[in-house]
């Protein structure tokens, strides 16, 4: 099997196809700590690509509970137990995370799920380690992730045996989550039909219907499970990053590339995705002002989900600073700390481009910061706290201004009448 | 919310093992709320009904365990930091030839 | 009862989750087979053909052969219906059995259609399919059978809903209970079924107290149980005879068993909210346990 450069796992691995990168990636970051479940990109979503029969199990986007939920049912429980079954007590980090953009992690020293899959009993043909989740665990996404049940007369308290929850008295958190347009995607090293391509221009990852026969290895094989099999046509589907959009062919775009509706749609602001620009060997060409490269390899805030599975994921998660580290570590691997440390006391700068998160429907491939004085000192939750009055500007495709964010004082006044007027 | 004996064989029914967590984790989820609804430019009221409204149930059910009065206290908080400016977005110039750039102002927030 | 027909999308789904149990040359010839569908221009010759193709190949990896098995023994359910179907359950839970009238042309001896409803995934298990159909299978048998005085709808209680579900509760915890009783000793069950049921049982009827497991026990070796009999159990079980009728919740105006006696009472707070509402209503005279937790439940929002 060729061997090809992760470097968010700081090392090469083994994957079943050679090295391929495409110009620009598409990418996205999440702020879990904004997300309030409200579910408007799963819906989002749906009224766009997914309304249509035989397609009533599928939610190409969807927020769940953790550590409670999932779509389907205990998608990453699953996975992450094939993994520790296939090679038990070293699915562990070594190294020390760095600076540079080639094991900001460290290394990971356990096995991915193509390395599992070369080394495990399965089948010849199976190149991912993988499984085909129920109809059961497809169908009922968000149940009872809230309120779990208990038992009966026993109220607001933790099961003595901590086997069954009655509710969620402890920590909770939401994962929004569409297709991550893997760098190695696992869908597309299963596929027996190689009906599963990355796009060379975007790196987006879609799947050719025509060419499809229905196998389902890609359902199988992607450890996020974000391909669907869909029964009356018969084939798999996946979430296609509304292409149009990115691509600036949709007509509402104005030949501008535009976020995908589950962005836009986000009224906890907790999302951001645009294009980054991918070097040779494949890792993220320095970009410095790109607000994605900055989340990701400056301000390190922003973590890939599961790492450790070795597709070399393209979406990111500023993780949930409430929760205890060693989940989060399993979930984001060994970045979260530093990522946590610096999201709590953010930099001007992080400040800075926190505020570009939705104040455009167009993607953002650069930003400016002017700086303004001082108009803050204090301290919050006993951390110093410095603001300035910083004018973030913000660039599309063509370098054309889209637009900037600062901030004024006084407080202008508006009457209850006209509150939410322009 | 129901409380029937779990069904272990029930698909539907969530069974789960106990994982650590207490007061202080809920603590520090209403304030990253409130911290980042802050950030975003939210008013006090906004703010304080994402906790009381049942919908939202991260939040609400910080605001159960905590109550109205702490919750107030640590939006007030981090309203006493973000919450003092307004957060001003400006479209920048459409690109139509013949017609006069007028940038749009979008006030996030009232008083 | 004829030879049962299938769902083409379990039939189709079974296949699927076969195939990669069949031997790798077979695997293979059912995937040339089925690639070669996808060709087909026309929608319903396309569809015609991979139903005809997966039920051929249902049918070579045997996935029928516990079904007709269980139905050869049953001879106490094939002489009774006429013709069966297997169809699809989305979930464990809907797994069953159904007896389904429909209109014949021999009106003077009309025979029901006997439904089974399965996962696909059931199908590839024989054992546990096997204790499914012969569980069901009985169920299907008393029904059919006049000795047990099979009546479809229960008495209805004047009590509401809320009765009628908990008539309907207690009457398939019986049910299940002789059921899994008769099924244990032809050794067609085993322990895991008892403990099942014991386990509904004592939820059940947790009112029977100490009484509980004989009672259990009476049933589980009940031979000849019969509907009304089951009935007559379920309304008013021993306890609840000699308690007399239950009372209604002062607030809700409810039928319950018993009012709400947790650990605490009612909290000033909540008292304040509940008067608010009712404001006859004192503390002495009590409130059923939902009613406790609406009340409890704004209380907060009032604040």
């Amino acid at each position: 099997m060729p061997t090809v450069k992760n470097w968010q796992l700081g090392r090469d691995m083994a994957y079943p196809y050679d090295a391929r990168y495409p110009e620009r990636q598409f990418a996205f970051v999440f702020n879990i700590n904004r997300c309030i479940a409200c579910q408007s990109c799963t819906m989002a979503c749906k009224s766009t690509w997914t309304f249509s029969k035989g397609q009533e199990h599928m939610w190409w986007a969807n927020v769940e509970t953790k550590p409670y939920g999932g779509y389907p049912r205990w998608w990453d429980v699953k996975i992450l137990e094939q993994l520790e079954t296939a090679n038990p007590g070293a699915q562990v980090w070594g190294g020390t995370p760095g600076d540079g953009r080639l094991a900001p992690y460290g290394t990971f020293e356990g096995q991915t799920i193509f390395e599992a899959a070369a080394r495990a009993l399965s089948p010849d043909s199976a190149r991912v380690l993988g499984y085909l989740p129920t109809d059961e665990e497809w169908n009922s996404p968000n149940i009872y992730e809230d309120n779990p049940v208990g038992k009966r007369g026993v109220r607001n308290a933790l099961d003595d045996t901590g086997v069954q929850l009655p509710v969620h008295k402890t920590w909770f958190f939401y994962l929004a989550r569409i297709c991550n347009h893997c760098s190695y995607p696992a869908c597309l090293a299963a596929c027996p039909r190689k009906a599963i391509y990355k796009r060379p221009e975007d790196g987006i990852v879609l799947l050719d219907q025509s060419e499809c026969r229905g196998y389902r290895k890609c359902v199988e094989a992607c450890p996020y499970k974000k391909t669907m099999y869909r029964g009356n046509t018969r084939t798999s589907e996946k979430c296609i990053a509304c292409y149009p959009r990115v691509e600036g062919t949709d007509p509402e775009s104005n030949g501008e590339p535009m976020e995908t509706r589950c962005m836009e749609a986000c009224i906890g602001q907790i999302r951001m995705q645009g294009l980054v620009t991918i070097a040779e060997d494949g890792t993220w060409a320095e970009d410095r002002y790109n607000p994605l490269y900055f989340l990701v390899h400056v301000a390190k805030v922003a973590l890939p989900l599961y790492p450790q599975f070795g597709t070399q994921p393209n979406g990111y998660y500023i993780p949930p600073r409430w929760v205890p580290r060693p989940y989060l570590r399993q979930m984001f691997g060994p970045g979260v700390d530093l990522a946590i440390e610096n999201s709590i006391s953010p930099s001007r700068e992080l400040l800075a481009v926190l505020q570009l998160f939705r104040r455009s429907n167009r993607i953002i491939f650069r930003y400016e910061i002017e700086e303004g004085p001082k108009i803050y000192e204090g301290s919050l939750h006993g951390r110093k706290v410095e603001l300035y009055n910083d004018t973030v500007i913000a660039f599309g495709k063509d370098g054309r201004e889209l637009f900037r964010t600062t901030v004024e004082e006084p407080v202008h006044v508006r009457s209850n009448a006209h509150a939410n007027s322009i | 919310m129901s409380y029937h004996d779990p069904e272990p064989e029930d698909p539907q029914e969530l069974v789960g093992v106990e994982l650590p967590g207490d007061e202080a984790v809920t603590r520090e989820m209403a304030a990253t709320f409130a911290d980042e609804f802050a950030q975003l430019g939210l008013t006090r009221i906004q703010i304080l009904s994402l906790y009381r409204r049942a919908e939202y149930t991260g939040a609400h059910q910080a605001w159960r365990l905590l109550g109205e009065d702490e919750i107030a206290r640590i939006v007030d908080e981090s309203l006493a930091v973000y919450g003092r400016f307004v957060w001003v977005v400006t479209d920048g110039p459409e690109e139509v030839a013949g017609s006069v750039a007028q940038p749009l102002r979008l006030v996030r927030r009232g008083s | 009862m004829t030879q049962p027909t299938y769902a083409p999308d379990l039939v189709e789904e079974a296949v699927l989750l076969a195939e990669p149990t069949a031997p790798a040359a077979s695997a293979q010839a059912f995937r040339r087979e089925r690639d070669r569908i996808y060709e087909i221009v026309d929608d319903d010759a396309r569809e015609a053909s991979f139903r005809s193709l997966h039920l051929r190949w249902f049918a070579r990896l045997g996935l029928h052969r516990v079904i007709d098995q269980v139905a050869h023994q049953r001879v106490d359910v094939a002489d009774r219906v006429n013709v069966s179907r297997v169809v699809r359950a989305l979930t464990r839970q809907d797994e069953g059995a159904d007896l389904v009238d429909e209109a014949t042309l021999d009106a003077a001896s009309p025979t029901p259609t006997l439904v089974l409803r399965l996962c696909p995934s059931t199908l590839l298990r024989p054992d546990a399919l096997c204790t499914l159909l012969h569980n069901e299978l009985t169920h299907v048998a008393d029904m059919l059978d006049p000795a047990f005085g099979y009546e479809r709808r229960l008495p209805a209680s004047e009590d509401g809903p809320s009765a009628d579900n908990i008539l309907r509760d207690r009457y398939r915890v019986l049910w299940d209970t002789t059921i899994d009783g008769r099924l244990t000793r032809v050794g067609l069950a085993g322990p895991t079924e008892r403990t099942a049921r014991w386990r509904e049982f004592a939820s059940a009827f947790a009112m029977l107290g100490e009484g509980c497991e004989s009672a259990f026990e009476e049933w589980f070796n009940r031979t000849d149980p019969t509907h009304a009999g089951l009935v007559a159990f379920a309304l008013t079980p021993p306890q609840l005879a000699n308690a007399g009728k239950p009372g209604r919740c002062p607030l809700c105006r409810f039928p319950v068993a018993s009012l709400d006696a947790r650990d605490g009472g009612v909290s000033p707070a909540t008292e304040a909210v509940i008067r608010a509402a009712h404001p006859a209503w004192r503390i002495e005279l009590g409130l059923c346990s939902q009613c406790l937790d609406l009340y409890e439940a704004r209380q907060p929002s009032c604040a």
